[in-house]
């Protein structure tokens, strides 16, 4: 029996040395801070001509183009679909209101990224986010709740009536958001 | 007449003090039918499951201090306890199955997002848990904790690399892929298998009643 008690312990601190050292390569690889401030998120990228670090009480402050307790409708890769209502601040509004771009949306592309290592699958066209701008959204209350702590207190929300073709709008509604990177195509 | 009562009495084993549980007539000494005892605690269990399930954000728990995609998967195992809690109060492996099935139909009707997905996934993390006890049976490791423990690990490990795949989540770094796949076994380690067989010790020992 202790000899077996024994092999439990070396398996269980085998399991922990294991699962810390992947935590912190996913740590150095994906460049991750825990302890940056989750109320800012940044828009950079070769697409941008500055990078823009922006607070959620500048987000708030009424600068941007607000879009309030609006309905998304979700889709997953299930092709299970559900409705959601999410307040927020247009994207286009942030990179129209900062002149943050200088080519034509046409040629730029877009990506949202989690602070937790999740991005969104694909750079999408930033022309979506132009030619939509109501329904692509980094929201911050969602069912007339602010968003919590836990979830992350922004979110990026596209409807699904703008994703291209296979493409799911629940894959591109990233919790913990802080990174947009936008691109030259 | 006596001979044969003295026989039998010689005959029966005398158990241990941890294994004397309260006689409640509802056993029916190793027969693999289900009685109406089984049929309820698979029923109503799998409906408290199915509804704190669905209802409880017990992600919320991890999101808070783990700071990568795919660290809820340290408290998942939370859908797979009630089956085992089951399986330690009837012993029958079809009681898994049922408790499983009633679990995914209550989160189908309460609007989980996977649709019916969810009724194939519970049903399929009740096979593996099935399997997993049944492997420790044959190791003869049925009824210790580290048996347990493997078994709610199996029973718990299908459904993050099920959702991550359907979700084609191919993108996100595989050190995130690893990660989520052992918190997965780890849970059902912890949660499905050792916290199970503790809630099952202490509801025998309330007194509520065994089927086996």
């Amino acid at each position: 029996m202790k000899t077996r008690n024994f092999y439990i312990l070396i398996a269980s601190i085998l399991i922990g040395i294991i699962t810390f050292w992947l935590m912190i390569i996913a740590f150095t690889e994906l460049d991750i801070d825990p302890f940056e401030d989750p109320n800012k998120i940044t828009i950079e990228g070769n697409g941008v001509s500055r990078t823009l670090i922006i607070s959620v009480s500048e987000l708030t402050s009424g600068k941007y183009d607000l879009v309030e307790d609006k309905t998304f409708h979700i889709m997953n890769r299930y092709e299970t679909e559900y409705d959601v209502i999410y307040s927020g601040i247009t994207l286009w509004s942030i990179i129209e209101e900062e002149n943050l771009i200088i080519q034509s949306s046409s040629i730029l592309e877009f990506r949202f990224y989690a602070r937790d290592g999740y991005s969104s699958p694909k750079f999408l066209n930033l022309s979506i986010a132009e030619v939509n701008p109501d329904l692509v959204i980094i929201a911050y209350d969602q069912n007339g709740i602010p968003l919590s702590e836990g979830e992350g207190s922004l979110r990026s929300v596209m409807d699904q009536s703008v994703m291209p073709p296979n493409e799911y709008s629940s894959q591109y509604s990233v919790q913990k958001l802080y990174q947009i990177i936008i691109n030259i195509v | 007449m006596n001979v044969k009562q003295n026989d039998h009495m010689e005959n029966e084993v005398t158990p241990k003090s941890s294994d004397i549980y309260k006689t409640t007539g509802f056993g029916q000494l190793g027969s693999k039918k289900l009685t109406l005892l089984d049929l309820l605690y698979s029923t109503i269990i799998g409906v408290l499951g199915g509804i704190i399930s669905s209802l409880i954000p017990f992600s919320l728990l991890i999101k808070v201090w783990y700071p990568l995609t795919g660290g809820t998967q340290l408290v998942s195992g939370h859908h797979v306890i009630w089956a085992s809690i089951v399986y330690g109060l009837t012993r029958k492996k079809k009681t898994i199955l049922l408790t499983m099935i009633s679990k995914g139909l209550l989160e189908f009707l309460l609007g989980d997002p996977w649709g019916l997905i969810i009724l194939f996934v519970n049903f399929t993390e009740g096979v593996c848990l099935v399997g997993g006890f049944a492997f420790m049976e044959m190791l003869g490791e049925g009824e210790t904790k580290l048996g347990w423990g493997i078994a709610g690990g199996f029973g718990n490990f299908f459904q993050a690399p099920f959702f991550w795949i359907v979700n084609m989540r191919w993108h996100l770094h595989w050190t995130l892929w690893l990660l989520a796949f052992m918190f997965a076994y780890i849970s059902g380690i912890l949660i499905v298998g050792l916290l199970g067989r503790s809630v099952k010790n202490y509801l025998i020992k309330a007194g509520v009643p065994t089927t086996f």
